[in-house]
Formats: structure tokens, sequence, C-alpha cells
């Protein structure tokens, strides 16, 4: 589905561009102005969004184990109010530079989840992880907000980057980026048996000889920096990191060494579809990515909790 | 050898432990047993290295703090009393037992596999394997979490009132299950708030009170003393029935 998905998403988008035309040039080389449009906006915002989808739910999926709490995502610890509010800053600083905003997300995703650590760090139980992040939260959004009022032009920066969407991919960032959360992905997967470990609970994890607040310190860093990637590339995109891991488990149950890659998977062929659904439903004009997911998401995510509190009769 | 020197600790600046020496001697069956707030599961989760203390814990002569954690836990496993039920079969509960052995990879080996069915076959599990946990009755549980623990092939065996909530009959059974794990070679240390079904089962008996040790010895040389009746306001007695459940009665 996903090589499906990837040969749909550079033979089609908002461009007058034929398939015809697409394979042509894949083919023969023939037409220049189609090879334009493949190597500088098509075959980049592919990349793009598979990229985006796979760390995104990937991240999730470690923000939940590490903190035992299936609501975790990038915005309950922090990372996503702390890209907000360097993207804000880097408009300020660097107004009309893109590649700025790009750069100030990850710095401000990754600084978030350093203080978070640094505040966590001394009774690092999952409770606290989760009430530092939701102060965080606050405080940056605080932040970013006064800077929008002392600076009402940088209102535009911030609100584009919180819908989300990959129209202005940089192809000179992906790679980059894409080596980083590579990394990352392997990174998570050997850590998929200590995932498991860590459901035990504390006590059991720590019985059995891993060392919790470690692991627990590693996997909240490691989606951390692929939150960052990630929103360094497509701004915020909601629900990924919420909806992909929960669809997952439903299907597959909770051995994170088989949950991992297929949420990897699923996480890239959900966004790059709705990116896809995103361009051609209302083509020649494209909506975000981040509106497109949130209209999907919502209503799927609501039905899989309902039907899961049904089932567990909570 | 289990030998616990001078160990406190301290909790949200409340001193639970005072100066505890303990001396747990290798393959017996020790019953820790004191009133609710005495201290007892604090002392064997400060054994488990899940708190900060003071003092010292060897264990095979060795200082504790300075193995590994994987080292302690390739020698020492523990169940605590409260869990929360991780939605999992029991298959993968009892391979987690395994967890410890396994090598940077943590891929289970064939012989790892082989360790899982007789863990499963030894706590009677096997026709359960692929049940999910939050489907099993309490007693049913128990027994899992005791096969992931056999799995986990330690020679010391901590366990925090794994009897607590459950019907006699499968208190018998987890009691039985211990037991045999004793007879083969097994050093037991268990919280038990059930004094008839400690004292006829433990090889050792250590009473607490306030945090501190009032009594180590058999359980046929503590019932010469007042010492239970001084902690409990019972007395103990062997059964002269020989239907009773236990070897011991309690009398007021």
């Amino acid at each position: 589905m996903l090589i499906l998905l990837v040969l749909a998403s550079i033979s089609f988008g908002s461009s007058e561009t034929s398939f015809q035309e697409v394979w042509d040039y894949i083919f023969h080389h023939t037409n220049a102005t189609v090879g334009n449009i493949l190597w500088y906006v098509r075959i980049p915002r592919t990349i793009a969004t598979i990229l985006c989808g796979s760390a995104l739910a990937v991240a999730g999926l470690l923000f939940q184990s590490a903190l035992n709490n299936a609501l975790a995502s990038a915005g309950t610890i922090g990372v996503n109010s702390g890209a907000g509010l360097f993207v804000v800053l880097g408009a300020i600083l660097f107004p009309g530079v893109f590649v700025a905003k790009s750069i100030f997300a990850f710095a401000g995703s990754l600084l978030a989840a350093i203080l978070i650590f640094f505040i966590a760090r001394k009774n690092v139980s999952k409770s606290t992880i989760v009430m530092a992040g939701v102060a965080i939260s606050s405080l940056l959004t605080a932040f970013s907000d006064t800077l929008i009022t002392l600076y009402p032009d940088t209102v535009m920066d911030k609100s584009t980057f919180f819908i989300g969407g990959f129209a202005h991919v940089q192809s000179v960032s992906l790679p980059f980026i894409g080596f980083v959360v590579i990394v990352c992905l392997i990174a998570s997967y050997v850590l998929a048996t200590r995932m498991n470990v860590l459901m035990l609970g504390d006590e059991m994890a720590n019985s059995l000889g891993l060392p919790v607040v470690r692991t627990r310190y590693m996997l909240i860093f490691i989606g951390a920096i692929l939150a960052a990637c990630s929103v360094s590339v497509g701004g915020i995109l909601s629900f990924v990191g919420l909806l992909v891991p929960h669809m997952m488990r439903s299907l597959l149950g909770n051995d994170h060494r088989y949950l991992l890659p297929a949420t990897l998977l699923v996480g890239a062929i959900l966004v790059l579809g709705c990116d896809l659904l995103a361009r051609l439903v209302f083509a020649p004009f494209e909506i975000p990515v981040g509106i497109f997911l949130s209209f999907l998401g919502s209503p799927f995510f609501l039905w899989l909790i309902l039907s899961r509190c049904k089932r567990l009769q909570v | 050898m289990m030998k616990v020197s001078q160990l406190s600790v301290v909790l949200e600046h409340h001193q639970i432990l005072h100066d505890i020496s303990l001396d747990i001697r290798q393959s017996s069956f020790t019953c820790i047993v004191g009133k609710n707030g005495s201290g007892k599961s604090t002392l064997l989760k400060a054994m488990n290295q899940y708190l900060s203390y003071t003092g010292t814990i060897m264990l095979e002569s060795k200082d504790i703090t300075q193995i590994s954690k994987e080292e302690r836990a390739r020698m020492m496993c523990y169940l605590p009393q409260q869990r929360s039920i991780p939605d999992m079969n029991v298959e993968q509960l009892i391979s987690h037992g395994r967890y410890p052995h396994l090598g940077f990879s943590k891929t289970l080996q064939p012989q790892d596999i082989k360790l899982i069915q007789q863990a499963a076959k030894k706590a009677e599990v096997e026709n359960l394997l692929h049940r999910n946990l939050t489907s099993l009755s309490g007693g049913e549980r128990q027994r899992a979490y005791i096969a992931m623990m056999i799995a986990q092939d330690t020679d010391y065996i901590l366990l925090d009132e794994p009897t607590t909530f459950l019907d006699v009959e499968y208190q018998l059974d987890i009691m039985d299950l211990l037991h045999k794990l004793n007879r083969q070679g097994k050093t037991i240390i268990m919280v038990a708030h059930d004094l008839p079904q400690a004292f006829s089962y433990a090889s050792d008996i250590v009473l607490m009170d306030q945090g501190r040790i009032i009594s180590h010895s058999k359980p046929d040389e503590l019932i010469q003393t007042d010492e239970i009746y001084h902690c409990f306001g019972v007395h103990v007695r062997l059964s002269q029935n020989p239907n009773d459940l236990y070897r011991y009665t309690f009398e007021r």
C-alpha cells in the first residue's frame, strides 16, 4: 500500500502535469519541466511525508510507553509548544527566512524535552513527567502569545506552522532529517523488548534488571528527536502520534517488537495518503494536510476510544 | 546467603526501618510477619534495590549495590503485592522472566523457550498460555507471575503477600508451589499477613514491629515465647486437630 501511495504521490499533484507525462519523464527523460516538478516538488514532498508520518507515529508510541499513558504525545510533554515558541522567535529574528523556521522548530522541540528532563530528573515518575509537560506547555504557550502580542506580524508564521503541511518542503534539509529519523527508528527498535518489560510496572521491571529511569529517559529523548524532526519539516500534525499507535494496538496487541514496525509503516501510509488527498480533493488548490488529518483523525479516534471503553466496560 | 546489616530507610522524612540486621540462610523459607506499618514491605523493597537506604545488603558475599542490575536479576527475583495488570498473554509474561539472561539484542534463544515451557508446566499454567492476563482469575494470574519468576531462574525469590485477596484453595496452591520451589533449593523470602499460614510453611520467621526486628527464629522456637502475643495479642498453639488447614492455630 505504501508503494502504491508513493507512486500516486509522485504521479498526481495540483499542477497540470498528467500521469502519462510523469512516467514518460521517468523512463525517457522527455520533458525538463516535468523533471523539475518531480525533483524539486513531488519527490521531496513524498519523502518528507513518509519521514514525518513514521517519525510522529513512533514518537507517540515511545512517549506512551515511557509514560505508561495512552494519551501521551508530543503535545503532552510540551514538544509542540516548544516548537511553536521558537517558530515565533525565528519569525521575529529572521523574518521571511523559511529555513530559520525549521531550524528554530527543531531547537524548540528539543529544548522543551530537555527542560522536562531537568525538572523531572529528581523524581522521574510517569505522572511527574506528564505534569511537568502540562506546566511547560502552558509556560511556553504564554511566552509565544506574549511575543505575538508584541510582534503581531508573526501571527501568520505561528498559525501556518500549527496547522501543519508539506506545501513548502525544503529538499536541502531532507538528507539530514532523514538520517536522524532512520537512526532514531533503529534505536527505537533496539528498545522494543525493554518497552515490553516496562509494561509490567516499575517495581517488576526493576526486579527484572531493567534500568527503569534510564530507559524512560532514552525513550523520551528519542521520541523528542523524532517529533522535533517531523515538526521542523511539516509543522504540527495532530493525531498521528495518538491515532496510529492506538490503531495498531487494537489490531496487533502490545508486543512492541511487532507494534513498532507496524506503527512506523502505518504512520507513513496515513500521512502520505492524507497529503495526497489534501492535494487532490480541491485541486488545483490544496488544503494543509494538518486540517485533513484532524477531520479524519478526530472522529476515528473518538470511535476508537469509545469502542474500547465499551469493550472494557470502563 | 543474604546478609542485611544496619539497614535504615527514611521515606518522606519518616524513618520506616531502624538499623535492621538480618541473615537469611541459603535454601530457607523465611516469612516476614508483623502488624500493618511495621516495615515488612519496605524491607523487601530495599532488598530488591527499589528504595534508597543506608547500611549494607550482601548477596552471596557481594555488596548488592556493587553488582549490575541484570546480574542482580539473575540472582534474585521479586513479586510486589500491588501490580497493574498489563495487557499481554501469559506466555508473553513468562517470557519476560528470561529478560536478564538475554544478550544485548534481547532475543529469546531456543533454550529460553524451553525454560519458559518448563516454568509454565511447573506453575501449572500450560493451558493458560494464550489467555490474556486481564481475563484470568486472581489465583491463575498469581500462578502466571510465579511461572515468570521460575523462568527467571534465580536462587532467591522475594514475594510480598502473594496470597492476599485469593480464595483459600488458591492460597494453598500458591503456598504448595512455593514450598516445592524451596525443596528444590530456592531461598524464599516472603512477607506474610496470614500467621497460621506463615508458621505452617516457613522454616524461619522474622517478626517485625515499628521498623525493627523483634525476633528471628524457627516457628517452633517462636511459639515458646510471648513475642507473638505482645505483637498481635494472640497465642500460637500447635494444632491438635488433624483436619485443621494449618499445623498452627491462634487463640486470643
